[in-house]
């Protein structure tokens, strides 16, 4: 079961990623850069959809393969600058 | 003169303790490196690898891939680097044209069914170095008609076709690199292409050949431009060698005007054409480096080079440069006769980076030459020569569409696009263009949607253009679909076309 973030974060990923049709299934823990689900392109389109979405900055220094290998992984990056935020 | 592979095997070990591969995780130094190599290319032996014999490596980017390949070309083995995700049908379409010796993966694999022969294919590449048969391994002499490297690319029909590469061949282009930008063990390559790619013959084999320390960029890596820029920087990167959009990325996205680029001696870019507009943004933010634009279809590896004084300001094709010292270009209509300087033709050469044929496909390389002639390779792109001796890139010619009787090219609408200065990047497609109400549509990336005007573009392309070279819509994204090795996607687009226009039938 995803969270209500985890949810958002999935839209978000639909709707940037050409390859993700709706016949596939993603789960929190799906790797998506070792399945390659999206490109350096989409990935891009994806930070500045969950920085309006949750009205946060990512700084440059987060943005690495292991804080978006999963739909986790980036709930936990956007949870993690939210509390920092405070 | 000795071959590339020779000088890389003869020098193995060389260097002892300073670095020979790096990556994110970690230092393969120059003595590892040697025993590596000679560890897995006494594994393959003991295995039976023959000279000749064919080794898919299906690896991550990294020293593994990288000692496997080396190791291949030690045991005189043609190495056939893919990539690791390709899709189950087409890895099968592969193994049909290649009938390689083995596959090196490190997983299963998709698309390869257990049974012969497939059984005997899989072979662990981590259980190399086991045995200690590096020990006496003495490298094979190899000639440099043998081929070293086939690199599978799209055909037009669908089934992949393999581009045979020999030593020769890529010793003329390492050659030409080595002397043309005064490379040396000195140097700091990074690696960003996949290894499939044939960026790779300049950041892997010509480092290995002359001592220099690469760092290996995996793909997640090279998902976030900031990760590469920040290992441009750490690792003080003296030669970078990539694709536009790449390189629009890390500029746009990756911090790279801010990193610490002292070390940085070299840009090169290849494989489409850089956006007036962002490169000149790209050259006034980071000017310490030099910037050529290294031209060639994977068939012939870099024949053209364009040694960037400034940023280019006319609007006019793109210029890929001169020829390089080992290519004589010529410009030839459709019967392989040279036309005149201004004259639009297809861009020909000879020279020994031209590769040796397709995989096993001596019809399909006899296409690539005009009739009775076997020395002038056709690479299917368009240009001119121009007035300075210039050559003027104006895309492939499959290109080339007929709309309602007159004959368009797609790429010059692209470039006149691009050279309005409105659009971050620009692709023409066309439905129908056999029928006369064929339609074109320009589709374009703004990044900064909020000031695009399509009636201003509009206006600057029929100032340009004759009419039937007008888009009929102008279909403006934010982000345009990008291929694989970072491309353009024009198939996506096609698609997208036809499927917008309802048409049952794909094209032809």
């Amino acid at each position: 079961m995803m969270d209500a973030r985890q949810a958002i974060i999935e839209s978000k990923i639909r709707l940037v990623s050409k390859r993700l049709d709706d016949s596939i299934e993603v789960t929190p823990k799906t790797p998506l850069l070792r399945q390659q689900l999206l490109d350096s392109v989409e990935l891009m389109e994806l930070i500045a959809a969950l920085e309006q979405e949750f009205s946060v900055a990512i700084p440059l220094e987060e943005l690495t393969p292991r804080n978006f290998a999963s739909i986790n992984r980036i709930a936990g990056l956007v949870e993690r600058i939210e509390a920092a935020d405070g | 003169m000795a071959l590339l592979i020779e000088d890389a095997l003869g020098r193995l070990g060389d260097g002892g303790e300073t670095e020979a591969l790096v990556w994110r995780d970690g230092i393969r130094t120059e003595r590892e490196f040697a025993a590596a190599v000679g560890s897995r290319a006494g594994h393959f032996r003991t295995r039976g690898l023959k000279p000749g014999d064919r080794v898919l490596i299906s690896l991550p980017k990294g020293p593994v891939a990288v000692e496997c390949l080396f190791a291949t070309l030690a045991c005189g083995g043609i190495a056939v680097p893919v990539d690791p995700s390709t899709p189950p049908e087409r890895l099968r379409a592969i193994l049909s044209e290649i009938a390689p010796f083995c596959i090196l993966a490190d997983g299963p694999l998709d698309g390869v069914t257990p049974g012969e022969p497939v059984d005997r294919l899989q072979l662990d590449p981590f259980a190399a170095g086991q045995g200690g048969a590096a020990d006496g391994f003495a490298p094979v002499s190899v000639s440099g008609d043998d081929v070293a490297l086939v690199l599978m690319t799209s055909g037009s029909t669908g089934t992949p076709k393999g581009i045979a590469i020999t030593h020769a061949n890529i010793t003329a282009f390492s050659d030409w690199a080595i002397a043309s930008f005064g490379l040396t063990a000195a140097d700091r390559f990074i690696s960003i292409a996949p290894l499939h790619f044939d960026l790779s013959v300049l950041d892997i084999l010509t480092s290995r050949r002359i001592g220099a320390m690469a760092y290996l960029a995996d793909r997640p890596e090279t998902l976030f431009p900031g990760q590469l820029t920040e290992a441009i920087e750490t690792h003080r990167i003296s030669i970078l060698y990539t694709v536009p959009t790449a390189l629009r990325l890390m500029h746009s996205h990756g911090g790279l005007a801010a990193r610490s680029l002292g070390a940085l001696r070299w840009i090169f870019y290849a494989g489409e054409v850089y956006p007036p507009r962002q490169l000149a943004a790209l050259m006034a933010d980071v000017p310490t480096p030099r910037y050529a634009n290294l031209y060639g279809p994977t068939e012939t590896n870099v024949i053209c080079c364009d040694l960037l004084d400034g940023p280019p300001t006319e609007h006019a094709p793109p210029s890929i440069g001169r020829p390089c010292s080992h290519s004589e270009i010529s410009i030839c209509d459709q019967s392989g006769g040279r036309v005149e300087t201004g004259e639009r033709g297809e861009i020909c050469v000879a020279g020994p980076t031209v590769m040796a044929g397709y995989w096993r496909r001596p019809d399909l390389t006899r296409s690539c030459y005009f009739e009775g002639d076997g020395t002038v390779f056709r690479t299917g792109d368009l240009g001119f020569t121009d007035e300075q001796g210039a050559i003027r890139f104006l895309g492939r010619r499959d290109r080339q569409v007929k709309i309602r009787g007159h004959r368009v090219e797609l790429p010059e609408i692209e470039a006149v696009a691009l050279a309005s200065g409105l659009v971050d990047s620009a692709a023409a497609t066309v439905a129908d263009p056999g029928e006369n109400n064929g339609s074109l549509w320009l589709h374009v990336g703004v990044e900064d949607g909020s000031h695009f005007d399509p009636s201003q573009l509009n206006g600057f392309l029929a100032d340009r253009l004759t009419g039937p070279s007008m888009p009929d819509r102008i279909c403006a994204r934010r982000r345009m679909p990008v291929t694989p090795t970072g491309k353009l996607d024009l198939a996506a687009l096609q698609a997208e076309h036809h499927a917008m226009l309802g048409a049952a039938e794909e094209p032809a």
